[in-house]
């Protein structure tokens, strides 16, 4: 148990290397684009698509990071008021509640890759299968990251970071 | 299908399911019950309602802030307002408010606003004998002005949900911002002359000019930002941008507090904080669309406009429930789920959705300030290393003041729509 909670906190920490690397990527192409339009008065048409889709893919990415570290934001008030033992029970009942809708993302997400391979992004010219693919992806690694809070509540308390859940 | 959807919403949200998945899997299981619409529609949604432009700003602006949190600008600032006003009665709380409004001006964001200045100032009132009650509660309810002033995140949020000019709201939030920091200001001045808080002591011009050079570089950032906005230079978006990559070359190169060790720390949260806001955004996507094509705005609509169709009425119901749902809800995810509910019903009453949105702003931005969910409190009472009962005694002047400025806001227009009418003509 505690080896798999080990593999799926590395795989976390390789997310967590490539949303840094998509943020900056992002930052450069706004710079570019900015760059291309008023100073050699070439405006791209890629870029703000291609940041766009990096976007999608970071908030999918992120959105399971934030769950492995009890960060998206939620009403805790029930759970305040319990011990902590029943915390923990409310806890596994809730990432059990969170996978249904990430099993329906995974699945309809993977149905809609197939709607819309033939359609092609505007600007880049790619199927948009790619960047829808970014949904199922996620939904994959959400699923992942709740059967490690799963675990980890099994055999402790979940550690609480009141401060850093509610607000950025 | 309204109904399902609301039901199953609030046992999901009283079980602490997390937000963006208590309104994504609400709106799946009603449009499974209601059948006839296949569920894709819920990818669909989750992927079109973020795949925007002007969202962008959001991730920029949370990577300029946290840039600028490590980046040495906040002690610079507070340098400079201490020069300004340190050698007032309660000098330090005067420029606990006053560096909240610089820094509310680069940043986006109450939480980063209160942490960045708050771990700093809080312990430096403590030391120089204010109460620590009083020094938890000027932090906190300063901190508010960081999604006043613009850049905002919630306004951000608020112009995309209510199709309203993002750069008007940056400017209507402008003047109510500066008169809340005026009337805190106010405030502080009055409770520090009675109870005898310290002055610090005045400097001359010529340090005020060195404490102004040294954080001039800061305080040019909103320039350029606004500045590029309403130049019509910049879109919202681009205009954070611009701000990521000054507040880079200015944290790295030119103050060179940022390592380069920490960069990777720097953008994973950034793109992790982001993430919070936008997967709500996303699952709110068909949340939104079931909610119109139910008709339930109209529904809403009808119901208040039954109330009372007289928008003063509607004003003063609509900054009581904000004040409520402020009290017990994250800002974002309250602006994200009532802004296509309350916006018809306020332009039907012919409030200027702009002004309504600072309205709503300025109501759920006190909320951060309140018990029993205020994150401002929060992270205040968490370094002033006091209760929340007791950091709450100290905010209760402070309430009484926003609520009074509140009113004037809600009921005087032009204090928020003055700036974006003067630019558009």
């Amino acid at each position: 148990m505690q080896q798999v909670i080990k593999a799926i906190d590395y795989m976390n920490k390789i997310i967590g290397i490539i949303l840094a690397l998509m943020l900056a990527v992002m930052s450069i192409l706004i710079i570019v684009q900015i760059f291309t339009r008023f100073v050699i008065n070439y405006p791209l048409h890629w870029t703000e698509e291609l940041a766009r889709y990096l976007m999608i893919y970071s908030v999918f990415f992120g959105a399971a990071l934030a769950l492995r570290n009890n960060r998206l934001i939620a009403i805790e008030a029930l759970a305040q008021s319990m011990s902590e033992s029943k915390q923990r029970i409310l806890r596994i009942f809730v990432m059990l509640v969170s996978i249904i809708f990430f099993v329906i993302l995974l699945v309809q997400g993977l149905e809609i890759i197939e709607v819309v391979k033939p359609q092609h992004s505007a600007g880049l010219g790619i199927s948009m299968s790619i960047p829808y693919a970014a949904i199922p992806i996620g939904a994959g690694l959400m699923i992942v990251n709740s059967i490690a809070v799963i675990l980890e509540s099994l055999k402790k308390p979940h550690p609480k970071t009141l401060l850093e859940s509610e607000e950025l | 299908m309204g109904l399902i959807l609301f039901a199953f919403l609030i046992v999901f949200f009283a079980l602490g399911v997390p937000i963006a998945i208590s309104m994504g899997l609400a709106s799946a299981l009603a449009i499974w019950f209601d059948g006839g619409t296949p569920l894709v529609v819920l990818v669909q949604r989750s992927f079109t309602s973020i795949d925007s432009f002007p969202l962008m700003a959001i991730p920029f602006f949370i990577l300029a802030g946290t840039l600028m949190e490590f980046g040495g600008i906040s002690k610079r600032l507070i340098s400079f307002a201490n020069a300004l006003t340190g050698h007032f009665a309660g000098g330090l709380a005067i420029v606990t408010v006053v560096t909240s409004m610089f820094f509310a001006a680069i940043s986006g964001s109450s939480a980063a606003t209160t942490a960045a200045l708050g771990s700093i100032l809080i312990p430096a009132m403590i030391s120089r004998g204010y109460h620590r009650n009083f020094a938890g509660s000027v932090q906190a309810v300063s901190g508010e002005l960081g999604v006043i002033i613009p850049p905002s995140i919630p306004l951000i949020l608020y112009g995309v949900s209510a199709g309203v000019s993002i750069g008007d709201l940056f400017m209507a939030g402008m003047i109510p911002g500066i008169l809340i920091g005026l009337s805190l200001i106010l405030t502080v001045y009055v409770i520090a002359k009675k109870r005898n808080y310290p002055r610090e002591e005045k400097k001359s011009i010529s340090e005020i000019w060195v404490a102004f050079k040294d954080a001039f570089l800061a305080l040019l950032m909103p320039v350029i930002i606004l500045g590029g906005i309403y130049g019509g230079i910049f879109t919202p978006t681009e205009a954070a941008g611009v701000a990521v990559a000054y507040a880079f070359i200015v944290g790295v190169f030119i103050y060179r507090e940022i390592k380069i060790k920490q960069l990777l720390f720097i953008f994973t949260q950034s793109s992790i904080t982001t993430s919070i806001v936008m997967f709500i955004i996303a699952s709110a996507g068909l949340f939104g669309w079931i909610l119109t094509r139910e008709g339930v705005p109209q529904d809403v609509a009808g119901f208040l406009t039954g109330i009372s169709d007289n928008p003063i009425v509607f004003l003063l119901i609509v900054n009581i429930f904000l004040i409520i749902v402020g009290m017990f809800m994250e800002t974002n995810a309250s602006i994200i789920i009532l802004t296509p509910l309350l916006v018809p019903v306020a332009m039907q009453l012919g409030v200027d959705p702009v002004h309504f949105g600072i309205i709503m702003i300025v109501n759920l931005a006190i909320g951060m300030c309140t018990p029993p969910l205020g994150i401002n409190l929060f992270i205040a009472s968490e370094i002033a290393k006091i209760r929340l009962e007791q950091i709450t005694r100290g905010m209760l002047p402070f309430y009484i003041v926003l609520v009074v400025v509140l009113l004037f806001i809600t009921y005087i227009p032009q204090i928020s729509l003055f700036l974006p009418d003067l630019l558009r003509k």
